[in-house]
């Protein structure tokens, strides 16, 4: 019963954007409040304009709004918000000069405990994936993590679609080597 | 889930002090857990997300723009003036389909009927000519008051919606040519009097008279025309045939002189 009454109170990802997919403003405020501080977080990771990473979480939410009743149970939800984001970004810098420290790392060594938390079993993957350049690095997050297509990636790293291969060949021969 | 990522881990991440394959890990974790998204919101300010969150609602309240609307904004006109020409009657949807089944049984009746495309071809310039007539200062207009007192109204209003819906009404009749038997460049020889007649209305409306007077006047006199044309000369379709072709461009260039010279009109007068 209890479980049941928080249900209640706590609707689902899926049934808010029913509900959005009804026009319920009520309800994009509530996936909003779920949803948007994380997109803002990892927005921030890949562009160092604040101002436009703003825009691109509007934008982003106004897309959920329009775009509600298409999201058919494909994967988390939450999978699904950081499509729109990230595509929204790539509209956003096309055309822009693009800035070398667009995806910029300010990183430290990685702690043990963070290579704990990685769960790295087999082999040293996070060194691995740390030693890359960050050229390699850049391509292999957009691609890799943030499920973008070659042609967008170039458009968020702002080089050509073959580049992106090329060097994204590069990147997995280099992870191979350093895990072999 | 039972790993949860730490906040020691979440404010390094936030910071942005963490290496590249740490943060693709707990930006994955991220995707898959709903616990941990939730302790996000407390590594943001409050403020950026309120004001982001003002603009969303901002941008989804907004109404709707009708689908002309958004087609004449598509095509580069302003978005007040396709709001003018939107709210113009005689682009309505009603009155739009009423012109298409008059020309389509104009069409048949050219098929089938002994007269040929006759009856078409005296038809269709009056459809935009009863469109132009419609287009401005009528009762039937929801944004005839605001029309009124609107303080670049007027001269230009009227030459927008007009113009919106010569076009609109063209554009049907183009199709229906399309469909009438071959006659040649015949079938094209209403474009002009439709031309001519619609520039008249309107230079005619800078008279006291209101428009859909002179165009009710006008049509009469075409129709009659047309027929004791047809009745008198020996050749066929004499109305549509050169000499009349250019009689026609001439009114209506003359209609536009005298339309632009009395333009004026169009502020002063205040009822119809």
């Amino acid at each position: 019963m209890g479980i049941d009454d928080e249900r209640k109170l706590e609707p689902s990802d899926e049934e808010l954007l029913r509900g959005i997919g009804d026009g319920h403003t009520g309800a994009l405020r509530a996936l909003y409040d779920r949803h948007a501080p994380w997109v803002l977080l990892r927005l921030s990771r890949r562009c160092s304009d604040p101002q436009l990473v703003e825009e691109v979480v509007q934008d982003t939410f106004v897309g959920v709004w329009k775009g509600a009743r298409r999201y058919r149970g494909q994967g988390p939800v939450a999978a699904w918000v950081w499509g729109i984001a990230i595509r929204r970004l790539v509209d956003r810098l096309r055309g822009r000069a693009r800035l070398p420290q667009l995806l910029r790392e300010r990183g430290a060594e990685p702690s043990a405990e963070d290579l704990v938390l990685l769960g790295v079993e087999y082999g040293d993957l996070a060194g691995a994936i740390n030693g890359l350049s960050p050229e390699l690095r850049a391509v292999l997050q957009a691609t890799v993590l943030d499920g973008l297509s070659m042609r967008e990636a170039g458009q968020l790293l702002g080089i050509p679609t073959g580049t992106v291969k090329s060097r994204l060949m590069r990147a997995r021969r280099e992870l191979r080597e350093a895990l072999a | 889930m039972s790993w949860h990522a730490d906040t020691d881990l979440f404010d390094r991440y936030a910071r942005g002090q963490v290496d590249a394959a740490t943060a693709a890990s707990l930006e994955s974790h991220l995707v898959a857990c709903a616990h941990c998204r939730a302790r996000t919101s407390r590594m943001v300010e409050a403020e950026p997300l309120e004001r982001i969150w003002t603009e969303v609602r901002a941008d989804v309240e907004r109404p709707q723009l009708a689908l002309l609307e958004r087609l004449l904004s598509a095509a580069g006109l302003p978005e007040h003036t396709a709001r003018l020409v939107a709210v113009t009657p005689a682009l309505r949807a009603p009155w739009l389909l009423a012109v298409a089944v008059a020309l389509g049984f104009a069409v048949l009746a050219a098929h089938g009927g002994g007269g040929g495309p006759l009856a078409f071809l005296i038809l269709a310039p009056l459809v935009p000519v009863g469109g132009v007539a419609l287009a401005y200062r009528n009762s039937a207009d929801p944004a005839y008051e605001i029309a009124l007192a609107s303080p670049g109204g007027g001269f230009r209003l009227v030459m927008l919606r007009a113009g919106a819906v010569a076009l609109a009404s063209i554009a049907i009749v183009g199709v229906a040519t399309v469909l009438l038997p071959d006659v040649g460049w015949t079938a094209v020889g209403w474009l002009l009097p439709c031309l001519a007649l619609s520039m008249l209305t309107l230079a005619g409306s800078t008279a006291s008279a209101s428009p859909v007077t002179v165009a009710s006047v006008l049509a009469g006199a075409w129709v009659l025309g047309v027929l004791v044309a047809e009745r008198v000369a020996e050749q066929q379709y004499l109305a549509f045939g050169a000499g009349a072709q250019v009689l026609f461009g001439a009114l209506a260039v003359g209609a536009a002189v005298v339309l632009v010279l009395r333009r004026d009109r169009f502020e002063l007068r205040t009822r119809i």
